[in-house]
């Protein structure tokens, strides 16, 4: 390519990457004109949205619920599963746009501690959703309890096998410790008091086809197992098709966790015997509510609850008619 | 007297010259600045004191790991490992002080980390002649691993005083900073002007030639990837102090954004050329614009695809311009020897 | 005697990695009784064959040299797997369930589908292969933004969202078989072997080979370099397209995700199997070979139940052996 062209080519690249930059410029626009009209700006923060539908559900809840209420929401996302340094620079530039309220699912319950404290010495009014975090910088916590809900699931599980057999757990991705708490909850739930084993435990990376492989491998080491439980509807698709190329349709039970349409559907079809149901929405709606009720002093901090228990139900073929339209 | 086409033609031309030899001066940084003042139109939050500060001390972490890059692509090498190293010392880290409660001691162990991978990895590279990218693919595979076997969860409870190496201020610019710019300004002239630098340039350049030469290429590539690793571990301390906690899945994926830094301030991937302070500028460029994604809260799902336009269209701009000076360099040549 | 085992010696030289997947394999059938047996090792290869069509590819890329290589393959994966499944999706079903478990698809919609998603892999391919032989961009940074930015348009396409149930055609693609062999290792198979025939014996393969050896002769000798050059990224974007289908069908889901980090196991895969990344020599087969060896190490562990922190060492540790013993060899072959 000659020099002209090529500095022409370059010329043009450069004028059309401005292009893309100029709608950021009404992006801009649009955020600050907000602050005039005090109207309360509200940042939904999360780890990803990406092959997360559960952060995706949330994250969308609060931020609708937001705008519902007379805020201007936006949502951010860190990019990935343990992007902790992202996640930290998220929360440092949203003070210095000088947001009102964060709600947020703080990825690690130490590593935002610095930022928080930061935040609040701004005057922004935190809520954590679905993940905790230490400290006392945010006004209150809002999830359901990871580890008491597996426990239900593990429940379900002895009940289901008449408190014997072999069994298998699909782990979150390593360094989750919501996925820690899910695959905690059922596994020492699940041998109390009973005769069941669990013979295999590895990580499905909360990806439909690494637990594929996961599960694949599992069953090929364990020929006799009789019951098989995912820490994440995301991950539960992939584990029914190893389970089918296993040719063993039919004969393991499945238990999940999430509660999304695609697990209670899966229950509607006799393929999954129980899914533990977490309420993204519901929580994402209650953080937002939190927050700006906060934020305008409609709800009192000092009465405000630390913990909120948003709660958690475990769908069966008995209930999962009437949970599906609410499913998220 | 001259017509005014002529007149007109002499002006552009003057400020073209300009713009080309601010260019060929500045390399990434004039982009930085054009960029910056872009930036500061579109969101009026960009140019606040707090914000630059913000900016220059996330960009910091990545402006050290960037120059230990800029040192391993100019001997003709790559890294794969950084973010895992970054993760592994941050777990060691976290768990040295859980059985010590001794911060230098910790600190110490930290920084052992990317001593022993970096120096595996120049062995592995420079003596048994293993591709970088399969050893360096090798170690990031270790790093990452061993990070959750070491603790599976973050640690915390370091002292207030810690925190200090990475959020704190020294004379109003961020504490990361000046460690960035020291290191900096240190390796720039390690490069440039002492022997270690100049082995080091033509070890990339030409390893064939280097060792007619006489230089120790095997003892340079050692040591280029002992520097990768000690800074990517310093990095990670810092992270550590700027979240005051240790977290074993810290680093993942950090290692595309550093070499993509590197390059974009002027490494050449086929090695023999880079420069430290472009690295710098090549990690506040891809920073600042992170930065004003979050503050203006652009679509999650458009910022990578901007990004990625990003990169290509910072590297295409250094790149012809240093095309246009080895072509240049090369017609001299030719034209000499006609 | 020396004469008799001469023959294979000299084939183990070239297939080092053939004896890693031997002795790794022997490793941990003595370890676990259950590895050893036909539905595992099919397994293990079926496994790998996403890998492995995607190694075929970057085999060719990675040989024409100058810092030949391919990043976005991953994202070229995920996008075509999302094109495909959100052309094939009715708006209404997506946003009930994401799932087509329950819906009947004509067979143009899904020609349709998989044909776009083809082109989008294709053209994903040209546009690196345009800026790395037009522009001259150095492929690391022209893949690397394209990997970026493709995994956005992925999100943005699907919203996110995973879509679960893909058509039964697809279905069989990632999981029938044929004569008792799975679809995914025939797939692989054949175009592994019309990668080693294009490579070895048409004009095309010799241009590849001669544009890594030297890029300059290469030019000179009347090899229309730009052009094979595009051609070549091209066809890595239509083979990950390939894949990205093919996994679709394997996992029954379409995923904006998928085939995340999956470039780096391919580039491994193929630099393990023999072929320089300088450029100018390597194989197709010591490629697919270095795929299935990555498989059979994490399947090994799968089986064996070690906790998954050390999967990645362990693959990492044995990827930097393999690539050692294999030069160890070739070094002992040239000083006999």
């Amino acid at each position: 390519m000659s020099e002209l062209k090529k500095r022409v080519l370059t010329g043009a690249v450069v004028a059309f990457a401005a292009l893309l930059l100029l709608p950021l410029a009404y992006a801009g626009g649009a955020n600050e004109s907000a602050k005039k009209t005090s109207k309360p700006k509200v940042a939904v923060v999360v780890k990803t949205l990406t092959g997360d539908v559960f952060q995706l559900k949330m994250a969308e809840a609060a931020r609708d619920r937001a705008i519902e209420l007379g805020a201007d929401a936006t949502i951010y996302q860190a990019g990935g599963q343990t992007a902790v340094q992202k996640l930290v620079s998220i929360l440092e530039d949203l003070i210095v746009q000088k947001v009102d309220i964060i709600v947020v699912s703080p990825l690690d319950s130490k590593a935002v501690v610095p930022a928080f404290a930061e935040a609040k010495k701004a005057g922004i009014v935190i809520v954590c959703m679905d993940q905790t975090a230490e400290g006392n910088d945010f006004v209150s916590f809002i999830s359901t309890d990871n580890y008491k809900a597996a426990a239900l699931g593990a429940e379900y599980a002895k009940k289901a096998l008449n408190g014997k057999g072999n069994v298998l757990v699909v782990e979150g991705a390593p360094g989750s410790s919501v996925g820690d708490q899910r695959r905690d909850g059922f596994k020492e739930t699940v041998v109390k008091g009973s005769d069941i084993k669990i013979v295999g435990s590895q990580s499905g990376f909360w990806q439909n086809d690494k637990a594929l492989e996961a599960a694949q491998n599992m069953l090929q080491a364990n020929p006799d197992v009789d019951l098989i439980f995912s820490c994440s509807d995301v991950m539960v698709g992939g584990i029914l098709e190893a389970i089918k190329m296993a040719g063993k349709e039919g004969t393991i039970k499945v238990i999940s966790f999430d509660g999304s349409k695609f697990g209670v559907n899966l229950i509607l079809d006799g393929k999954i015997i129980a899914d533990v149901a977490q309420f993204p929405v519901k929580i994402g709606k209650t953080a937002a509510e939190t927050g700006i009720g906060v934020w305008n002093k409609s709800i009192k901090v000092e009465s405000l609850a630390r913990f909120i228990d948003v709660g958690t139900t475990l769908i069966t073929p008995e209930n999962a008619k009437s949970l599906v339209d609410s499913a998220f | 007297m001259a017509n005014p086409a002529h007149q007109l033609g002499r002006f552009t031309g003057v400020i073209r010259g300009a713009a080309a030899a601010a260019s060929r001066a500045l390399g990434i940084w004039l982009w930085v600045i054009v960029f910056a003042v872009v930036f500061s139109l579109i969101s009026s939050h960009f140019m606040s004191i707090l914000n630059l500060s913000n900016v220059t001390r996330q960009a910091s972490i990545f402006a050290l790991m960037a120059t230990g890059m800029t040192f391993v692509i100019i001997s003709g090498g790559i890294d794969l490992s950084v973010g895992s190293i970054i993760s592994l010392t941050s777990a060691v880290f976290g768990v040295m002080w859980k059985m010590t409660n001794n911060l230098a001691l910790s600190i110490v162990a930290g920084m052992m980390v990317g001593l022993l991978s970096g120096t595996t990895i120049g062995l592995l590279v420079g003596f048994l002649e293993i591709p970088p990218f399969i050893a360096t693919f090798g170690m990031m595979g270790v790093g990452a691993g061993l990070a959750f076997a070491v603790t599976p969860s973050s640690i915390s409870g370091f002292p207030a005083g810690f925190e200090f190496l990475g959020n704190g201020h020294l004379f109003g610019v961020p504490f990361p900073v000046i460690i960035a710019i020291m290191a900096g300004v240190i390796f720039h002239f390690l490069l440039r002007r002492t022997r270690l630098g100049v082995h080091i340039l033509a070890t990339g350049g030409s390893e064939s030639s280097a060792l007619l030469a006489g230089i120790n290429v095997r003892a340079r590539k050692l040591t280029v990837y002992v520097i990768n690793g000690v800074f990517a571990s310093l990095a990670g301390i810092i992270l550590c102090a700027r979240i005051r906690s240790s977290y074993p899945g810290i680093g993942k994926d950090l290692e595309l954004d550093v070499i993509a830094m590197a390059v974009i301030g002027g490494a050449s991937l086929v090695g023999g050329s880079g420069s430290v302070i472009g690295a710098l500028g090549g990690a506040l460029f891809l920073t600042m614009i992170q930065n004003l994604f979050n503050l203006i809260g652009l679509y999650p799902f458009m910022q990578k695809v901007i990004t990625g336009g990003l990169i290509v269209v910072a590297v295409m701009a250094n790149q012809s311009r240093r095309r246009r000076r080895s072509q240049a360099a090369s017609d001299v040549i030719r034209a000499s020897t006609e | 005697m020396r004469r008799l085992t001469e023959p294979a010696r000299q084939y183990f030289s070239q297939y080092g990695i053939l004896v890693w997947i031997v002795v790794v394999g022997l490793v941990f059938s003595l370890l676990s009784r259950r590895f050893l047996d036909l539905h595992n090792l099919l397994n293990i290869v079926t496994q790998s064959s996403i890998i492995g069509i995607l190694s075929v590819g970057m085999t060719l890329v990675i040989i024409t040299g100058g810092g030949g290589i391919d990043l976005s393959v991953g994202s070229i994966v995920g996008i075509s797997s999302v094109t495909m499944a959100m052309l094939i999706i009715p708006p209404s079903y997506f946003r009930d369930t994401a799932s087509m478990l329950s819906l009947s698809v004509t067979t143009m919609t899904l020609v349709k589908a998989v044909g776009v998603a083809l082109l989008v892999g294709t053209a994903c391919g040209a546009v690196n292969g345009l800026f790395i032989s037009r522009v001259g961009l150095p492929p690391f940074i022209a893949t690397l933004g394209m990997m970026i930015t493709a995994r956005g348009v992925a999100a943005y396409v699907s919203a996110g969202m995973p879509t679960y149930g893909m058509p039964k055609p697809i279905v069989f693609l990632g999981q029938g078989r044929i004569g008792g062999i799975p679809l995914p290792i025939l797939i692989m198979l054949v175009l592994g072997v019309i990668g080693y025939f294009v490579l070895t014996r048409t004009v095309f393969g010799a241009s590849v080979i001669a544009i890594g050896g030297n890029r300059e002769t290469a030019k000179l000798s009347g090899i229309r370099v730009k052009r094979i050059l595009l051609i070549v990224y091209a066809l890595n974007g239509l083979l990950a397209a390939v894949a990205g289908i093919v996994l679709t069908g394997y996992g029954n889901q379409a995923h904006p995700e998928a085939g995340a980090l999956s470039e780096l196991y391919a580039i491994g895969a193929v630099v393990v199997g023999g072929t320089s990344l300088m450029g100018g020599k390597g194989g197709i087969i010591g490629s697919l070979l270095g795929a299935i060896l990555m498989a059979e190490v994490q399947n090994g562990i799968n089986i064996l139940n070690i906790p998954v922190a050390y999967m990645q060492p362990a693959l990492g540790t044995l990827i930097v052996l393999a690539v050692m013993l294999d030069q160890w060899q070739k070094r002992r072959v040239v000083s006999e």
